[in-house]
């Protein structure tokens, strides 16, 4: 995050050179504008930034936990105020320096850049220099994914609304930094939309029929940071090398 | 690397379906095609495999060490790799990983996507400079331009916490490391690496890497010390 302002003016002329190449990527080639009435892929290229509070769920939502899901999220809140982070000593992040995985990283004080590219989005986490894949380009989810930090995700276009589909993931994370358990039974759809130029909303439908009796709902923003770029992060890296491991 | 042929079957699809933006971005649009004479930008995008496993870049002779540099790197046992520290291997031994990256190009900027450790290298191409007083990183700071069909990549602002190599030549953080890299031929991926330290080399020196197109590939999640992470991990 250091030399953020410095690079920000350099990010400028970035941006500028960027501009041309978005119309050039929706411009149509002559003569096959009238073939292709599809209408052209909304934009969420840049770099955002996560709302200050990191929660997708608000504070007293009860959600509906199985119970050894319940016994699981008591353990992580024993002791903490409702508006806390879940209990540090226990946080698989800050224990063991393992990655926050998705949902998780959406919900971070670090920046993330969208980047389109044709059959699929990119998105550039800065924290730890995560980078998800999300396939648009019609494949399926694989028949039985082996679970990774990040899932595996498809996405499509509805309308304005990006709308994206994950799997496959771990159960070795927690869900947010709250602390919520989850399965690798985990389904989440995401729904980003850019309601205005500056805002990127997204609405998100968990689904874990082994951790909760009914699928719920949690929603998250992020501002867009023109003139910022990602820059290095590295998970615990002011850590010793014996407390990293 | 697990599950790569079955999702290589999917990728295809993918290949296929990039083909026509590529076009799209170089395609002159209607009215600026005398304006823009300039040849289209080499396209070095795919998913690309170190041709062979070595320890270090190819070359000829033994890079002149400064005496300082010639102690350490004999001192260079696989006991003190900074790697068993699960640190990163940082610029420019990331490129001799025997794991694939990819090469995506955007305009004002290339990015290398390494499955190793989900490293990304971000080579601005907008004609920026680099920044005048460097924070020392990782893979440091790295622009690039276009010299005919070689994408030249200048990178300085490195930490000197890493190995060059996997043979353990040492560097300091006044390491500039120059690349020059070009598609040999469809398949082939070529990259000329001069790496310049004055404070840890007598002179600069250079040696090669050869990658090759894996057409159905794609970048999969490793993470650096996983097995050790699942350790334990409540």
């Amino acid at each position: 995050m250091r030399n953020r302002f410095i690079r920000s003016i350099f990010a400028l002329g970035a941006v500028l050179v960027f501009s041309p190449v978005i119309l050039a990527q929706t411009a149509k080639p002559s003569g096959a504008a009238k073939a292709q009435a599809a209408a052209p892929t909304p934009d969420l290229s840049g770099v955002w930034l996560g709302q200050s509070v990191h929660r997708f769920f608000k504070p007293n939502d009860v959600l509906p936990m199985q119970p050894w899901a319940e016994e699981k999220f008591k353990t992580v809140r024993e002791g903490q105020d409702p508006t806390d982070k879940g209990r540090n000593d226990i946080d698989p992040a800050l224990t063991r320096c393992a990655p926050p995985g998705f949902p998780r990283i959406l919900a971070q004080p670090y920046p993330m850049e969208i980047v389109q590219l044709p059959g699929r989005v990119l998105m550039l986490f800065e924290l730890d220099h995560w980078v998800r894949h999300i396939y648009t380009d019609g494949r399926e989810h694989p028949k039985d994914p082996d679970p990774t930090w990040m899932g595996h995700s498809i996405g499509r276009w509805d309308g304005d609304t990006f709308v994206v589909d994950t799997i496959g993931l771990t159960d070795k994370t927690w869900l947010d930094i709250f602390g919520y358990p989850h399965s690798d039974a985990l389904h989440v759809v995401e729904r980003y939309r850019r309601v205005n130029h500056g805002s990127l909303q997204v609405g998100l439908t968990f689904e874990d029929p082994k951790a909760y009796t009914k699928p719920w709902k949690g929603q998250f923003s992020f501002t867009l940071r023109p003139g910022w770029e990602i820059e290095e992060q590295v998970l615990c890296e002011d850590r010793s090398p014996n407390e990293a491991r | 690397m697990r599950s790569r042929l079955a999702g290589s079957i999917l990728a295809g699809v993918a290949v296929l379906a990039f083909s026509p933006v590529l076009l799209a971005q170089t395609a002159p649009r209607p009215g600026e095609a005398k304006a823009q004479t300039a040849v289209p930008t080499p396209d070095l995008s795919g998913v690309w495999m170190v041709r062979e496993r070595s320890n270090t870049f190819d070359m000829k002779g033994e890079p002149p060490m400064q005496p300082w540099a010639e102690a350490k790197f004999k001192a260079a046992t696989k006991e003190v790799d900074p790697y068993l520290s699960c640190f990163p291997h940082g610029l420019p031994r990331i490129l001799l990983v025997p794991m694939p990256l990819e090469i995506v190009q955007i305009p004002g900027r290339v990015i290398m996507l390494h499955e190793f450790d989900h490293w990304v290298r971000q080579i601005y191409t907008d004609g920026r400079e680099h920044p005048k007083d460097v924070d020392p990183t990782w893979m440091g700071h790295s622009i690039g331009r276009w010299d005919g069909d070689t994408l030249v990549v200048d990178t300085v602002g490195l930490n000197d916490k890493t190995w060059l190599d996997y043979a353990g030549h040492p560097h300091s953080d006044a390491l500039h490391v120059m690349e020059r890299i070009r598609r040999a031929d469809q398949d082939t991926l070529v990259s000329d690496v001069t790496i310049d330290d004055p404070k840890a080399y007598t002179k600069p020196w250079t040696g090669q890497k050869v990658y090759k197109l894996r057409r159905d590939w794609q970048i999969m999640e490793m993470v650096l010390c996983e097995e050790r992470l699942q350790l334990g991990t409540r």
